[in-house]
């Protein structure tokens, strides 16, 4: 109806720039001029060259290599766990109605509260913080998969059944087509709280890996290696987030 | 006390993908006191830009209107009341509490606030529903109170954006006929958009037909009958032959539109 | 209706069942411990009032966090939501904040803001502001133009705008937030109080922990869960109630 007047996208990618510099103009600032304790707030350049360090430290790798492990085997659990519970309960209705408001509320229990009782019973090794990712992934993609294969049209089915698919083809060329962006979603939040969940119960209780390397450097004190550490696990994140987003792109470019 | 309205030389244009998108060219009209005109015209013939601009919710590029005697520099609301096409009743506010936050923003003061209401509510039929939610409402009903909103300001001049463009046709007829009734005994200025070729004969004095884009005034053509308009009126030869007339008139735009409607 | 109904609870039945079978013929009882046990231990557990007040503090830091969540959150979301030029500058920034897993910034919560309550309820705000933001910056950008044009037409003023217009979209957004917000809300408190085991629920984990004692962790942990199941139920039935006319909308 009325012309909007268009905000140019130049303008705010200038303001945008023009923030990010101003605060790192602002961190260096007060760090040089030792207005704030280093124990309080490292200087942009220690903490550069305590990055530098940790790129060149022989734990890097096994520490990466801990944490990647770990998430890699819990996410693989959730996954295949998830699929599988979320498709079964939602082939039939009544499935659906009794668990999956059971799966919801359950899903509002912060599971970290759990993680004492793996700990106990793990051990501070791996696999207490494996229990850990697992059940926190499985719930968005559980949930996620009953919302998706519940939500296909019925009228979809009816269609692709009157052109004689049995139960095979009816899954693989109408149900999981159907179904996938919204149970890519919820393996996509499982991701992403796996991470979490893997970094933060190594940072409550664990002898190695990239969340314990970060709270212990925080309990030593170490603030400048603890805040490389944090941009490096950062900045994977984001680039993580990034290289998604560039996948989901190209795939839908119609969305 | 009736007024009237002149648009002198209207053009405006949209910026649309980088371009200029020119939906108004050179437009000129007048609207006498009291008349009820039709701006009667294919999609995008800018014919819903030409009553907003009339109404001072946008400036157009160049040209001038005025109503009455002041010309129109932005929005009037104790001259010019809107009715709106799609639901512009707010969804979290009762029917009543739509016609009272009405008045409040026209400045009218509390005390007089729910006469007016009540009145508004009463000449369009609908004071039943006054504590309805306007999602319990029907669209020919939402539509009802669309319009007592804007009688309710009391305004001289009324603008209507195609109201019944989402009704069925059934109940089109109905709230026209009821319409025609209402208008009378008012004796507003009124324009209105609409794109139904029978709707703007059985209501309107005179149509304005518009071509396609970039819209300009085609032609002007005359019902002479005076209102309200019975039902019967519809099935009068006058009646289809003024009908006829317009559908000579807009074929060509209409086929003109089709064509050239962005993808 | 009852059907369902008695599902839910014959599968939690179930769930115990198994629960209590393999607690106490399966498994160490250093290890686990079964429900019988358990449940019996609560009232026991909460009647120590060291443990009674490191859970009533966590649940104060929740409500002070949501607070601030809820304030902070909708403070911010309404300058960037009313202009299209914060909107377009400040949105990919807090999209990006959105994105850092916070977990990794927590020792920093706990230098900053100490061993005690503040540490855990900035933790938690930090968590519970985002998808009220989110969720509130949303609700405002959908305002639908009609609405706008409307009541301009009618001698609107921009405050009046603001107040019958925009704060019906605010609140329909933060209500559309709340459960979220709340949750997280929740995790973030809950994250500190284990980080921290100097203190409150946190040095009760880890005692029970390094004593084996598997009866008391689980009955404090137990305790936690439900609480947390209630209060997420609580959140919904308000949302319910409140969320009328945006599922009209729809």
């Amino acid at each position: 109806m009325t012309a909007q007047p268009l905000v140019r996208d130049s303008r705010s990618r200038a303001i945008q720039i023009a923030f990010f510099a101003a605060v790192l103009a602002a961190w260096y600032a007060v760090t040089a001029a030792h207005r704030i304790s280093p124990l309080f707030l490292p200087g942009p350049v220690q903490v550069a060259q305590q990055i530098g360090r940790i790129a060149h430290a022989p734990t890097l790798a096994l520490d990466i290599a801990y944490t990647m492990g770990t998430f890699a085997i819990a996410y693989t659990i959730a996954v295949l766990g998830g699929l599988a519970a979320g498709y079964i309960v939602s082939t039939r209705r009544f499935l659906t109605r009794v668990y999956e408001p059971l799966l919801a509320s359950l899903y509002a229990i912060p599971i970290v509260v759990f993680f004492p009782t793996f700990i106990l019973f793990f051990g501070t090794g791996p696999n207490s913080k494996i229990a850990l990712g697992a059940l926190y992934a499985f719930f968005p993609i559980a949930l996620n998969t009953i919302a998706g294969f519940t939500q296909v049209d019925s009228r979809l089915v009816a269609a692709a059944r009157s052109m004689g698919a049995n139960d095979a083809l009816l899954l693989r060329r109408v149900l999981i087509p159907a179904a996938f962006p919204i149970v890519a979603t919820g393996m996509r939040i499982a991701f992403i709280a796996c991470f979490a969940s893997i970094l933060a119960g190594e940072m409550i209780a664990s002898d190695h890996g990239l969340g314990h390397q970060i709270a212990q450097a925080g309990q030593m004190m170490e603030i400048a290696k603890m805040f490389g550490y944090v941009t490096l696990v950062v900045l994977a994140a984001f680039a993580f987030n990034f290289g998604v987003s560039a996948l989901e792109a190209r795939r839908r470019p119609t969305a | 006390m009736a007024i009237g309205i002149s648009v002198d030389h209207l053009t405006h244009a949209f910026a649309h993908n980088g371009a200029a998108l020119r939906v108004l060219d050179d437009v000129s009209l007048t609207v006498t006191p009291g008349e009820m005109v039709c701006l009667l015209g294919p999609s995008g013939c800018g014919k819903s830009t030409l009553l907003n601009v009339i109404g001072g919710l946008l400036k157009a590029d160049s040209g001038e209107v005025r109503i009455g005697d002041a010309a129109v520099r932005g929005v009037m609301p104790q001259r010019v009341g809107f009715v709106f096409q799609e639901n512009a009743l707010f969804p979290w506010s009762t029917v009543w509490e739509n016609l009272i936050v009405g008045l409040e923003f026209q400045g009218v003061p509390p005390a007089e606030r729910a006469a007016r209401a009540a009145r508004a509510l009463e000449a369009v039929g609908m004071s039943d529903f006054a504590k309805f939610y306007p999602d319990q409402l029907s669209g020919g009903m939402k539509q009802r109170i669309g319009l007592a909103r804007a009688l309710a300001l009391q305004t001289e001049v009324l603008l209507m954006d195609e109201p019944f463009a989402a009704l069925d046709e059934q109940t089109r007829m109905i709230l026209g006929e009821d319409l025609s009734v209402l208008l009378s005994e008012t004796g507003k200025t009124i324009v209105m958009v609409t794109h139904s070729l029978s709707e703007a004969v059985f209501l309107s004095d005179r149509i304005f037909v518009m071509t396609a884009r970039p819209g300009r005034i085609k032609a002007i053509v005359e019902v002479k009958r005076e209102h309200p308009r019975r039902p019967d009126f519809m099935t009068s030869t006058q009646f289809n032959d003024v009908r006829g007339e317009l559908y000579t008139l807009l074929h060509d735009e209409m086929r003109a539109a089709a064509a050239i409607a962005p993808a | 209706m009852m059907k369902v109904f008695s599902a839910q609870v014959a599968s939690i039945a179930v769930l115990l069942l198994i629960w209590e079978v393999a607690a106490r013929w399966f498994i160490d009882p250093q290890f686990i411990s079964p429900p019988s046990k358990v449940f019996v231990a609560i009232p026991k557990l909460f009647a120590d009032p060291q443990v009674a007040r490191a859970v009533g503090t966590s649940f104060i830091e929740l409500a002070v966090a949501f607070a601030i969540a809820v304030v902070l959150g909708v403070a911010i979301a309404l300058p960037v939501g009313l202009s299209t030029l914060t909107f377009k500058s400040a949105f990919p920034v807090i999209l990006l904040i959105y994105a850092i897993p916070q977990i990794t910034i927590l020792p920093l919560f706990v230098l900053y803001f100490g061993l005690g309550p503040p540490s855990k309820i900035a933790f938690g705000a930090s968590h519970g502001i985002f998808p009220i933001m989110l969720n509130v910056i949303a609700g405002i950008r959908s305002v639908r133009p009609i609405y706008l044009a409307c009541a301009r037409s009618m001698g609107a003023s921009w405050l009046q705008i603001v107040r019958r217009i925009v704060l019906p979209y605010v609140l329909a957004g933060l209500f559309a937030g709340m459960r979220l917000a709340m949750s997280v809300t929740l995790l973030g408190v809950m994250l500190a109080e284990l980080y921290v085991s100097t203190a409150g629920i946190g040095y009760f984990t880890q005692r029970f922990s390094n004593e084996f004692d598997a009866t008391n962790l689980l009955a404090l942990i137990t305790v936690l869960a439900i609480m947390a199941v209630i209060l997420n139920e609580t959140v919904r039935r308000l949302e319910a109630r409140f969320g009328r006319w945006r599922r009209a909308q729809r």
